[in-house]
């Protein structure tokens, strides 16, 4: 039997926890396939308290207004406001105007002509400001067309629903596309990485125990010839687990990929688990300790993750880490697929480096594996 | 076939082969023998070029061992003490696998590997994974891994330890039929009467020196360890320990069993005088056994240690 071949075997014996790997890794890109189709918003009715301190004639209106989706309370008096803001706090209302006494001179400067409090925090308060805004909005365009306000005629306005439908263009659809499945990618990538570090790493790590390694290091076998089978067999069960990713991916949104280079993805996962073997090849060479291995494997690999905008957008983080990322090869795994129409040539240079990242490895790799051969 | 001359290895202050040599021809089995830590790994792993070292030379097949030295390598097995064996992989894939790092060609590596689970007789175990393989066929299995590719020169550490009776006689029978077959073994133990029953010559270490090498004749002629003679005599005579004393050449007279045992210097004559004093005196005797000094005894006056210190 070829070392290559015990290695797949081993793969083999580990096919169950293959098989979690996968349907764990489906089922999370499953869920986030249906949660993509955009988001829905729906009014509430709400429980309102108005204060009108105007009363006149545009606040009247107001009130008729807000009463007719939802439940008001119109009070005189604002020496009760500590009282309802504790109603608010315990959910009792969903908040208070306050429609101050000089409603028309606020209406003719800038200042907000009522005072809305709820909390800040929910739906509520933007559904709030909504409706209050549209009213207003009303207002300001009836007295600077005409002077005046009917506010019977614009509350019957008001009144209408609108009927809005949304043509999305193909651009659109096209981006849509392309930020799911470079999510999608992203995660998958992520996922291989973690992968391959703890499988590969529990089959290797059986391969470099001392007493075995000291058989296998006193035979024939060459450390290149050595490095080239453990490597082939690696990257074969690496190779399933990218196709099983990237075409199990494709299936979840067959119809949903116009604008995703997808080519340039599968390079990129392609590369992610090559580096990532790179990086395992390096780390069984400098040690056979177990734990050593798999712990100096999950802070490189993860931590490079995070610091590459796999995890978290780069965005998000400081310059600082924005400027390491950049000389990090996942970050140029990311940048391999970083636009919906970005062309090989744009891509080629985010794949040379980690090309030249997964061979650095591999010859310090060999290095390392000819140094251990021979302790001193 | 070996050839190590006044090899030193140093760990730093540490000095774990002091101009150890040694040297075996073919088809022999040589006993490395010494208490732990007296470098008997550290010369195997010189062998083995798994170690670099300060000075001297180490030739097998005539050649100077270096870890590219695949020729070399290729003719050489190892049993380590520990088990070196996959828990993932049965019997035969185990085999299959280290022969394969010796043995390309498929047709013949079979061959090879069913020839291996004859010789440790674990073919009806040719489908189990280790876990299921007592302590004594784990061992069998660790030394199938090490044989099937027919090495002209095999290292065996402790192959015996933590094995039935039963199957430590298998094992033996086993290395006696690979002596046979004119396999040079490098054989390390710490029990003793092992190396005595198998061993054709020993090296005895300590402190990483070669302290005494031969037969275990050869080895007790070296010393000056005396003879014992054991004798149960029939006697009321209170005075018969002080008369074996005045005996020529006895050390000390000592009780073992009711018995006398009478220690002597080492000489030729020590049993027919004894004799002729049990005659003398018309003495009747239940029992007379002599006994020539052990490993043990040859191993503590040279080392001043037990074996296992």
């Amino acid at each position: 039997m070829t070392v290559f071949k015990a290695i797949l075997l081993h793969f083999w014996k580990y096919k169950y926890l293959i098989l979690i790997f996968l349907t764990a890794f489906f089922t999370f890109a499953f869920g986030f396939s249906q949660n993509s189709g955009g988001q829905t918003y729906e009014s509430e009715q709400l429980d309102l308290k108005v204060i009108d301190q105007s009363r006149s004639e545009i606040s009247r209106g107001f009130v008729d207004y807000l009463s007719a989706d939802n439940t008001v309370e119109v009070m005189n008096d604002s020496t009760e406001l500590d009282a309802l803001e504790e109603d608010i706090f315990l959910g009792i209302t969903d908040g208070i105007i306050q429609i101050p006494s000089d409603l028309e001179a606020r209406l003719s400067s800038s200042s907000p002509a009522v005072e809305i409090i709820s909390d800040q925090r929910g739906m509520v308060h933007l559904q709030l400001e909504n409706i209050v805004n549209r009213y207003f909005t009303f207002v300001d365009a009836g007295r600077t067309t005409s002077g005046t306000v009917n506010i019977e005629e614009m509350n019957t306005l008001l009144a209408d629903g609108i009927s809005v439908e949304m043509h999305e263009s193909v651009d659109v659809a096209s981006q849509n596309n392309f930020v799911y499945m470079s999510a999608f990618i992203n995660f998958a990538g992520y996922w291989i990485m973690l992968f391959l570090l703890i499988i590969v790493g529990n089959v290797m790590s059986e391969f470099n125990t001392t007493e075995l390694r000291q058989r296998i290091d006193v035979s024939p076998m060459q450390t290149r010839a050595l490095m080239l089978q453990m490597i082939t067999a690696q990257a074969i069960i690496g190779l399933f687990v990218v196709c099983f990713m990237f075409f199990g991916g494709i299936l979840l949104r067959s119809d949903e990929l116009e604008g995703v280079p997808l080519g340039k993805m599968f390079i990129a996962l392609i590369l992610i688990t090559s580096f990532t073997l790179a990086i395992h090849y390096v780390i069984g060479a400098m040690t056979t300790n177990k734990f050593i291995i798999n712990g100096l494997a999950n802070f490189l690999a993860i931590g490079m993750a995070f610091l590459s905008g796999i995890m978290i957008p780069l965005e998000l983080m400081g310059e600082a880490a924005q400027s390491i990322a950049q000389y990090l090869p996942l970050y140029h795994f990311t940048q391999i697929y970083a636009e919906p129409d970005i062309t090989w040539v744009d891509s080629g240079f985010s794949i040379l480096i980690v090309v030249l990242y997964t061979i650095s490895f591999l010859i310090i790799g060999m290095i390392l594996e000819n140094k251990r051969k021979i302790a001193s | 076939m070996i050839r190590m001359e006044n090899v030193v290895k140093r760990y730093n202050e540490l000095i774990a082969l002091d101009h150890f040599s040694f040297s075996a021809t073919e088809g022999e089995i040589i006993g490395l023998l010494g208490p732990n830590g007296c470098g008997k790994t550290t010369a195997i792993n010189c062998m083995l070029s798994l170690l670099t070292f300060d000075k001297g030379e180490i030739e097998i097949f005539g050649q100077e061992v270096h870890p590219n030295n695949n020729a070399v390598k290729g003719r050489i097995g190892i049993v380590p003490q520990e088990l070196a064996i996959f828990e993932k992989l049965n019997v035969y894939e185990n085999i299959d696998f280290y022969c394969g790092l010796y043995v390309s060609d498929r047709k013949a590596r079979k061959a090879l590997v069913e020839e291996a689970i004859d010789f440790v007789d674990l073919a009806k175990y040719r489908k189990f994974v280790p876990k299921k393989l007592s302590g004594g066929l784990k061992r069998r299995l660790n030394i199938a891994c090490g044989i099937a590719h027919k090495p002209s020169l095999l290292f065996m550490d402790e192959p015996t330890v933590a094995v039935d009776a039963q199957s430590r006689n298998f094992i033996l029978e086993g290395i006696r039929k690979m002596k046979a077959q004119g396999t040079t073994i490098i054989y390390t133990t710490h029990y003793l009467e092992e190396a005595e029953q198998l061993c054709d010559r020993m090296v005895i270490m300590d402190s990483g020196r070669n302290i005494a090498q031969g037969t275990v004749h050869e080895l007790q002629n070296s010393i000056s360890t005396q003879e014992r003679i054991e004798v149960g005599l029939i006697t009321d005579d209170n005075t018969i320990e002080a008369q074996l004393e005045e005996l020529p050449h006895v050390v000390k007279v000592t009780r073992r069993n009711g018995n006398h045992l009478i220690h002597f210097e080492k000489q030729e004559n020590n049993l027919p005088n004894l004799i002729k004093f049990i005659e003398s005196r018309n003495l009747t005797y239940t029992e007379l056994s002599s006994e020539r000094s052990t490993l043990s005894d040859i191993f503590l006056e040279l080392t001043g240690k037990e074996l296992r210190d």
